[in-house]
């Protein structure tokens, strides 16, 4: 069934394509969640929050065009939420960019869970306006355009975080870069 | 000679070429920019390295296989089923969306040529004063982030909006305001 159908029949009350919707979409929402909090739990929470709130608003959903906008709408404002309420107690950003930064394993040579977790921790290092940006890009594969109807910004705003966060990665990754190149270009001098 | 420092990463590049290559990097950069493009990454170290850099980051970020726990399901749809009754005896009293309720005594076909036609009807007649539209349907210009508190609201409680929130849904920017409050509230 196509993406329209299934919101159409759920605005005219058709509780099975809600539940269609809900199948169709949770994953997707879940992992937004998860990277957004790092947390599985309260993602869970967030992401069923999220639909509770599409099912009880089902009739203010006017056109379906941008129901996927509408749907990470909610959900990023719910995790933006769960965000600042936990956020009293955990101070994230030196911590992690710390433990990025003093990495010992050079990129190209990481394992694939060390590549997992140096995803994560460079995600939780960005204020959420980054870290919302970079994944509505890199995980859920949004345009420019929808990344500014979720956030809530606009087009500019947009780029220039998302250019900001990777600007951000190449130093990062820079580090262990340079001691390759370095090596290469080394291994280029001595062949000659 | 091995590079003594970071300087050579700086991104250096003008801004145009820089939004080039993310553009191209996302899919948004037109077919008949990109010859422009490789030709200048042919020639800055800086910008073939926030290339690798972004492909590097999608390769590993694509590494992680996220799955939603599977009991995750059940709680979501007994979640749901509470907040239908609740939102039922809701409904019930503020007698609003009575619409919803009643769908369940009406055949399908019925039900939704009723829908249709009050949603219809609703284009026609003015906003009801008891909502608060004073302001003109479609606004663009919103820009408020209303980060609703929800400290008070326990996150497995079901979430009872107080009040209309408004979704004004256009191709470009959502726009939502709402209030939400236990549902002891009510
Ligand atoms: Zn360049």
């Amino acid at each position: 069934m196509k993406d329209y159908t299934l919101i159409e029949a759920f605005q005219q009350g058709d509780e099975f394509a809600f539940v269609g919707i809900y199948n169709r979409y949770k994953g997707g929402v879940y992992a937004f969640c998860l990277k957004m909090l790092r947390d599985s739990d309260q993602a869970q929470d967030v992401m069923q929050d999220t639909f509770l709130r599409v099912y009880e608003n089902r009739a203010r959903l006017l056109k379906t065009a941008s129901f996927k906008s509408w749907l990470y709408t909610i959900a990023r404002n719910q995790c933006l939420n769960t965000l600042r309420r936990s956020s009293r107690h955990v101070g994230l950003d030196e911590h992690t960019e710390r433990i990025l930064v003093t990495s010992e394993t050079p990129i190209s040579a990481m394992e694939k869970s060390e590549q997992i977790r140096f995803v994560s921790q460079f995600l939780e290092s960005l204020n959420p306006e980054y870290r919302e940006v970079l994944i509505l890009r890199e995980y859920q594969n949004f345009s420019y355009e929808e990344i500014a109807a979720v956030t809530r910004s606009t087009l500019s705003a947009v780029k220039s975080r998302l250019f900001k966060a990777r600007r951000k990665l190449v130093s990062l990754m820079g580090q262990s870069w340079n001691q390759e190149y370095a090596a290469r270009e080394q291994q280029k001098l001595t062949g000659n | 000679m091995p590079h003594s420092s970071d300087s050579s990463l700086e991104h250096s590049c003008p801004a145009e070429t820089s939004e080039t290559l993310h553009q191209y990097l996302d899919g948004e950069l037109p077919v008949s920019e990109q010859p422009g493009l490789f030709e200048h990454l042919a020639s800055c170290d800086p910008c073939r390295q926030m290339m690798d850099a972004v492909m590097v980051f999608r390769r590993m970020s694509r590494q992680e296989y996220i799955a939603l726990p599977p009991a995750t399901d059940d709680a979501f749809f007994k979640r749901l089923a509470e907040q239908k009754q609740m939102s039922e005896r809701i409904d019930r009293l503020s007698d609003r969306a009575p619409l919803w309720n009643a769908r369940r005594s009406v055949s399908l076909r019925s039900a939704l040529a009723l829908a249709v036609g009050v949603f219809t009807l609703g284009l026609l007649l003015p906003m009801p004063s008891r909502t608060n539209y004073t302001q003109p349907l479609i606004q663009l210009t919103s820009e408020k982030v209303d980060f609703t508190d929800f400290d008070s609201v326990a996150i497995k409680t079901p979430i009872f909006l107080t009040e209309n929130p408004i979704y004004i849904f256009l191709d470009g920017p959502t726009i939502e305001a709402s209030r939400v409050s236990e549902a002891d509230d009510f």
